[in-house]
């Protein structure tokens, strides 16, 4: 994948050094971004973003209130970055990660529930960030799984 | 032809200082070979003296066929600026940064104020202009040179002595630089220096001229042991000569040498130091024999018998003892840090580089243990560079060449012409852009060729009015020449087909509409139309060029017969000039900055450099990426890039400053460590180019004409499935030295095939094929 007219430089070693940087860098790496941009359709744009345009690097504003809908819109690793950036301010650490998207995956865990374990976990609790919508979708689906209440409350949704 | 004025605080045949011996060999031997010499100086005697005393009487007089100005300095405060220098000179070298002003401005114009000054030497500059061929200023860090070379930049020649110390760093010193008209250098290496200095406004500006040595007085290869001194009769030693004190790094040399006898107890090696400076360094060590200031004859007998020269300085501009010990056929070991000398070493192979303390004790080492045939392999090599570099007729041979005095010189031969004017046509005219670049590139060489040149065009920013003028009906005659440059769809190619007269087409090629058309369908539409009109052009334009094979092939494929090629004039004296010193300051603070410079668009890919810069951050979470280009904040790209970064989470990282003026554009590229393209579209690519002047190793996405501009420079990927190792790749350019080193030498070649004089014939073969056809017509 990478070529050179440069007659000093051997492509074949050259490769290798990447591959020995890629192996070093995936001991670092939180997350794969799968292909971002593929998925990004100008329609799916709805507001220029909210970056500070200047000779400054561009800084995050760090919200205190969002409303779940603002996470729910998006799907899969996306929500999930989204959440552990709004919630928590940082990105996902790589079990965590891991952990959430296969439950999300599998059905076994719906959004709101994944919400809630970030807001209310030790960190969510100091961070103390307003999520308006989540607080009775979270007890409801954290209520289905306690033995005795789940099978009523599972009753009463449907 | 006038004189010649030779500016120097200093002068005199018995001033010991390098620069006031290069000027006096300098004139005297010039005006030897016929020229008239003038030198203005002070009358101040020496370096060593008060430079606000007047030692000398002001006025003429004449010494070797120089005629000599004296003028009297002027009144200073000398406590003020000795303070004020060691502050300066206390300053740790490593914390300087290139571009940045170490000291507050206020200081840095006291130093240039309190320095040694002459008022009237500074008035007789700026009213005598006019009485001189030009003006060669040396060396650069004194008064007479920092506030009278700004007087007479056009006609002024800096040779500037530069080594790397706090004054180098001060803007008033980088202004000179970029104002001179041309710069000679003592070196290669203190080329090397100045242009990661001050910028590739340097490179095209610069001749390396060498320093001559009286290699004739030296009595080379003559037994002279008769003069050797009894303390060293029967010692196998290594020789340092110069001044013996900290600021030439013999500390440095005496504490190697003491790890070297640790280590090598038995060792019958000595280290002989000889030359005039304080501090005695044989006392505490046994081994170490310490001369100090020898006599000529006892120098060239020290030369002459030891095993090689240490040179262990690091601030150097040319090392004349490097050049004798080689003449007489002695390797040196010079010291890495030190530009001047070590890249002689390297280029001459005439010997050795050590840096720290461990290095030169095993050099020392390495010496003791080496056959004495290798040591003599070594020497001789030395000796044929030395020959080929210091020798002063060859020397001066080439100060008569670079000045112009060379009788020998081609006057251009005028070819006749038909035409009398060639214009051109083009749809817009940008400050920054690469065809409106080209276009006043190509209008100026007209006007030097001698035809009437302007540049017309549909739509013109009101700053522009100069430099280009509104297309009307009557605006280019019937029987003129014109280049029409077509990229976009214009309401002026109509006119261009019409025109009756000798013309070409340059075309710079179309973005392909389906790369913006889901952003932005209204320049989609406009981009068609460019590339639909081709078909329409090719039955109009028998003439017609590319700034690319890419762009020429294209035109081919749309009927066009022949087309030529025209490359862009990439010129690194457009950065002759300020740049942001905050900005600059700024960048250097340790992180990596990885660079792209292109307006925002669908077709230069940024959100997947965004994308791939993510990886990069596993690798190296000290970096920034800088997205330097123009872009609309309602434009939707923008908000796709945005959505990226936010989802990402690295905003703090990635810096988008929109268009930049050329200062702030010249920072971001010095700083820059890396150049980094997703571009899908290119039909030259000029900041690939911009980014070789700087010194900025380019790693680009294999498309369009991007392989055949970077040439046998940059590296390419050829593939966006694997974002981590294009990342990886990245990485290594950023960080691997001898990797980044191999590319930077490449690109260093390659750029040479963008500046003017490489283009000008290229562009007087179009002319000439212009000629021709209003021949035919008559």
């Amino acid at each position: 994948m990478i070529e050179t007219n440069i007659p000093d430089i051997d492509v074949d070693q050259l490769m290798e050094k990447v591959r020995a940087e890629v192996r070093q860098g995936q001991a670092h790496k939180p997350f794969d971004t799968g292909s971002l941009s593929q998925g990004l359709t100008p329609d799916k744009i709805k507001s220029p973003p909210n970056h500070s345009v200047s000779n400054a690097p561009v800084l995050e504003t760090k919200k205190f209130h969002f409303h779940m809908n603002e996470f729910l819109k998006y799907e899969d690793r996306e929500f999930l970055i989204k959440a552990y950036d709004g919630i928590l301010w940082r990105k996902p650490d790589l079990d965590g990660f891991e952990y959430f998207l296969a439950y999300l995956r599998s059905g076994m865990m719906d959004k709101a529930e994944i919400l809630g374990r970030l807001r209310f976990s030790p960190e969510g609790r100091e961070r103390k960030v307003k999520v308006s919508g989540l607080f009775w979708r979270f007890l409801g689906q954290a209520a289905f799984r306690m033995s005795g209440l789940g099978p009523l409350v599972s009753f009463n949704k449907k | 032809m006038k004189p010649i004025a030779i500016v120097i605080p200093w002068f005199g045949r018995e001033l010991k200082g390098g620069a006031e011996q290069l000027a006096w060999q300098l004139s005297t031997r010039l005006a030897a070979r016929g020229h008239k010499i003038e030198v203005l100086t002070t009358c101040c005697r020496s370096f060593l003296e008060d430079w606000g005393t007047n030692h000398l009487k002001s006025g003429k007089s004449f010494e070797r066929g120089v005629l000599i100005r004296r003028f009297k300095v002027k009144k200073r405060h000398k406590g003020k600026f000795n303070t004020l220098n060691e502050h300066m000179l206390a300053t740790d070298l490593n914390q300087l940064k290139p571009g940045a002003n170490p000291f507050s401005p206020e200081l840095s114009v006291t130093f240039v104020q309190e320095n040694i000054n002459s008022r009237n030497l500074l008035k007789y500059l700026k009213s005598h202009v006019n009485k001189y061929e030009f003006f060669i200023f040396l060396p650069y860090l004194y008064g007479p040179t920092l506030i009278g070379l700004p007087l007479v930049a056009e006609k002024a020649f800096l040779l500037p002595c530069l080594h790397n110390e706090v004054y180098a760093y001060l803007p008033e010193v980088a202004g000179i630089f970029q104002r001179a008209k041309k710069i000679l250098y003592n070196s290669e290496g203190e080329a090397h220096l100045a242009a990661s200095l001050y910028g590739p406004g340097m490179i095209l500006k610069s001749a390396v001229m060498g320093v001559g040595i009286e290699a004739d007085q030296m009595d080379i290869g003559q037994s002279t042991d008769q003069c050797r001194p009894s303390r060293v009769s029967e010692a196998r030693f290594v020789l340092y000569l110069g001044r013996r004190d900290p600021t030439k790094n013999v500390d440095l040399l005496v504490r190697a040498y003491a790890q070297f006898k640790d280590h090598y107890p038995s060792s019958t090696l000595k280290l002989v130091l000889a030359g005039p400076g304080g501090g005695l360094y044989d006392r505490p060590i046994s081994g170490v024999i310490d001369l100090g200031l020898v006599p000529e004859a006892e120098k060239k007998t020290l030369l002459v018998n030891c095993l090689a020269l240490f040179q262990p300085s690091r601030n150097e501009s040319f090392s004349r003892v490097v050049m004798e010990s080689w003449f007489h056929g002695r390797p040196v070991v010079a010291h890495r840090d030190c530009l001047a000398t070590a890249m002689v070493v390297n280029s001459a192979k005439g010997g050795w580089l050590a840096e720290t303390e461990q290095e030169w004790a095993h050099m020392l080492s390495f010496i003791d243990n080496m056959e004495r045939e290798a040591l003599e392999d070594a020497g001789s090599r030395g000796r044929v560079y030395a020959e080929k570099h210091a020798v002063w007729d060859k020397v001066i041979d080439r100060y008569e060449q670079v000045l112009g005095l060379s009788r020998q010189q081609k006057q251009k031969r005028k070819r006749p012409r038909k035409l009398k004017a060639i214009h051109q046509m083009t749809p817009g005219f940008t400050y920054g852009d690469a065809i409106s670049n080209q276009a006043v590139f190509i209008r100026n060489h007209l006007r030097n060729l001698g035809y009437e040149s302007n540049i017309y065009v549909q739509f013109i920013n009101p700053n522009l009015k100069r430099s280009a003028k509104i297309f009307e009906l009557k605006s280019i005659p019937k029987n003129a020449g014109l280049i029409y440059h077509h990229s976009i769809g214009s309401d002026l190619t109509p006119y261009a087909i019409a025109h009756p007269g000798p013309k070409y087409l340059m075309y710079h090629n179309i973005t392909p509409a389906e790369l913006v058309k889901p952003f932005d369908p209204v320049l989609a539409r406009r981009l068609e139309r460019g590339r639909s009109d081709l078909q329409e052009l090719s039955l109009h334009f028998p003439l017609t060029v590319g700034d690319s094979y890419f762009n020429s092939q294209e035109l081919e494929a749309f009927g066009f017969q022949n087309p030529a090629v025209l490359p862009i004039c990439v010129d690194p004296g457009k950065w002759n000039r300020e740049h942001d010193l905050e900005l600059m300051e700024n960048l250097q603070d340790g992180r990596s900055n990885l660079l792209f410079v292109g307006r925002l668009s669908p077709s230069k890919c940024q959100h997947e450099l965004i994308e791939a810069f993510y990886h990069y951050l596993t690798m190296d979470a000290n970096a920034r990426l800088i997205l330097v280009g123009e872009y609309s904040p309602s434009d939707p790209y923008y908000a796709h890039m945005g959505d990226t970064i936010e989802k990402l989470g690295i905003g703090k990282q990635i810096i988008l400053p929109g268009k930049a003026s050329d200062s702030k554009l010249q920072s971001y590229y010095r700083t820059a460590h890396l150049f980094w393209s997703m571009s899908e579209h290119e039909g030259f690519g000029v900041p690939m180019v911009e980014a070789m002047w700087f010194d900025v190793p380019v790693l680009a996405y294999k498309k369009a004409a991007v392989p055949e501009t970077l040439g046998k420079a940059g590296i390419i990927f050829t593939t966006k499935n694997d974002f981590v190792s294009v990342a990886a790749a990245a990485k290594l350019l950023v960080k691997d030295e001898a990797l980044r080193n191999k590319v930077l030498t490449a690109q260093r070649v390659r750029r040479m095939d963008f500046i003017p004089e490489k283009i000008y014939p290229k562009l007087d073969r179009m002319v000439e094929k212009m000629e021709k056809v209003i021949e035919k017509k008559q």
